[in-house]
């Protein structure tokens, strides 16, 4: 198979993988069968599931992660708890003491990698991930001094997620 | 009264800090006030739909929560390049 | 029995975590500031809500169109936050990265970057 038909063979399956889980998707957000639903849905998931494909077919990264890179994520639900109480109690302090919080600007070593499929993945889930729990934003990733800029509210800690997906240290 | 009405007026009365914040100070902040404001608007919609028991009202914060998300990033991203 | 007292108990987190919230967008003092305690109105107060409502409806469709509205809360507003904390900073900063009007002190070892360091090209 040439490399053009080997293209459409992956575009056509990414399309049908599309429309399975938009119908699904449908389905579930209706939960009948019946032919008014059918009849508004059909021509909609098709219209999802193409315009997915054009924006997939675009050349921009793609996001790729692997198996490793979901690990770090099991520690969120907890961050977000810990995170939540600590800037809770950090507004009823600054309340009490008629001060307002204050938070600062922090960097720590990320190595941001290439312009690849992986790194992408890994810059992304850094970044969603530390950003969840509500003590730490991040701002963004500098490849160029391989650093990742980040907000926080209370304290000076690196965010757990971020700094488990920093990637190699040795570039 | 139930328990969902109740803290659907609890979670209604948090609007006016956020609409506070969205009369005052620069642009950016605003939006800070607008996008705290589509959030507590999704809880109470779905507060709503389950103090009633109309369940169906359910499908308003869905589009809702779709909609803050996408509005709030064109927001954002007008106010990084455009101004 | 277990159920009702995690929907209580996720009812009323997620109620005072939109209280904290919604105060702290109104007095904290920066932008960034107040962007911390937006995503305490979303990772801990929406997601109790839509939980605790979640559970109250058990396997209907209620209940998993409030897992949805929860799911899709959770996983956007940090990119939300993300892209509006850039735009401030772009905005407050003239450049998302520090450079040599800014010191920024590293978290995971002694030292700042910025200040000194020559501009981006």
């Amino acid at each position: 198979m040439d490399c053009s038909s080997e293209k459409a063979v992956k575009r056509a399956l990414y399309e049908l993988a599309a429309l399975g889980v938009l119908s699904v998707t449908w389905l579930l957000y209706t939960g009948k069968l019946e032919r008014n639903e059918l009849l508004a849905g059909i021509p909609a998931v098709i219209l999802a599931a193409l315009a997915a494909e054009i924006v997939r077919g675009e050349e921009h990264p793609r996001f790729l992660p692997n198996a490793k890179m979901w690990l770090p994520v099991w520690r969120v639900p907890a961050g977000i708890l810990r995170d939540g109480l600590l800037i809770s109690w950090k507004l009823l302090a600054a309340a009490s003491a008629l001060r307002k919080p204050a938070g600062k600007f922090l960097a720590m070593r990320f190595n941001a990698g290439g312009a690849d499929s992986r790194s992408a993945a890994r810059q992304t889930l850094a970044v969603e991930f530390s950003t969840m729990p509500p003590n730490s934003i991040v701002v963004g990733i500098d490849r160029r001094r391989n650093l990742l800029l980040f907000h926080q509210l209370v304290g000076d800690n690196m965010p757990r997620t971020a700094y488990l997906l920093r990637g190699n240290q040795d570039r | 009264m139930n328990v969902w009405m109740i803290a659907a007026t609890v979670t209604t009365c948090c609007l006016i800090p956020c609409g506070v914040v969205c009369m005052r100070g620069d642009p950016e902040v605003r939006l800070v006030g607008l996008e705290g404001a589509a959030t507590i608007l999704v809880i109470v919609f779905v507060l709503l739909g389950e103090g009633v028991h109309r369940l169906v009202f359910l499908d308003l914060p869905l589009t809702l929560a779709l909609l803050a998300f996408g509005g709030g990033l064109v927001f954002a991203r007008f106010l990084e390049r455009w101004m | 029995m277990i159920a009702e007292w995690a929907v209580r108990i996720l009812l009323w987190a997620g109620v005072v975590a939109v209280v904290a919230g919604s105060l702290g967008i109104l007095v904290a003092r920066t932008v960034f500031d107040r962007l911390h305690y937006a995503g305490l109105l979303s990772s801990l107060g929406a997601v109790g809500v839509t939980a605790a409502v979640a559970i109250h409806e058990g396997w209907t469709q209620a209940g998993m169109k409030c897992a949805l509205i929860g799911v899709i809360i959770l996983f956007t507003n940090p990119v939300l936050t993300h892209a509006t904390t850039r735009a401030a900073r772009v905005r407050q900063f003239g450049k998302l990265m520090p450079g040599r009007h800014e010191r920024v002190r590293f978290a995971d070892q002694p030292g700042y970057v910025g200040g000194d360091e020559p501009e981006d090209q």
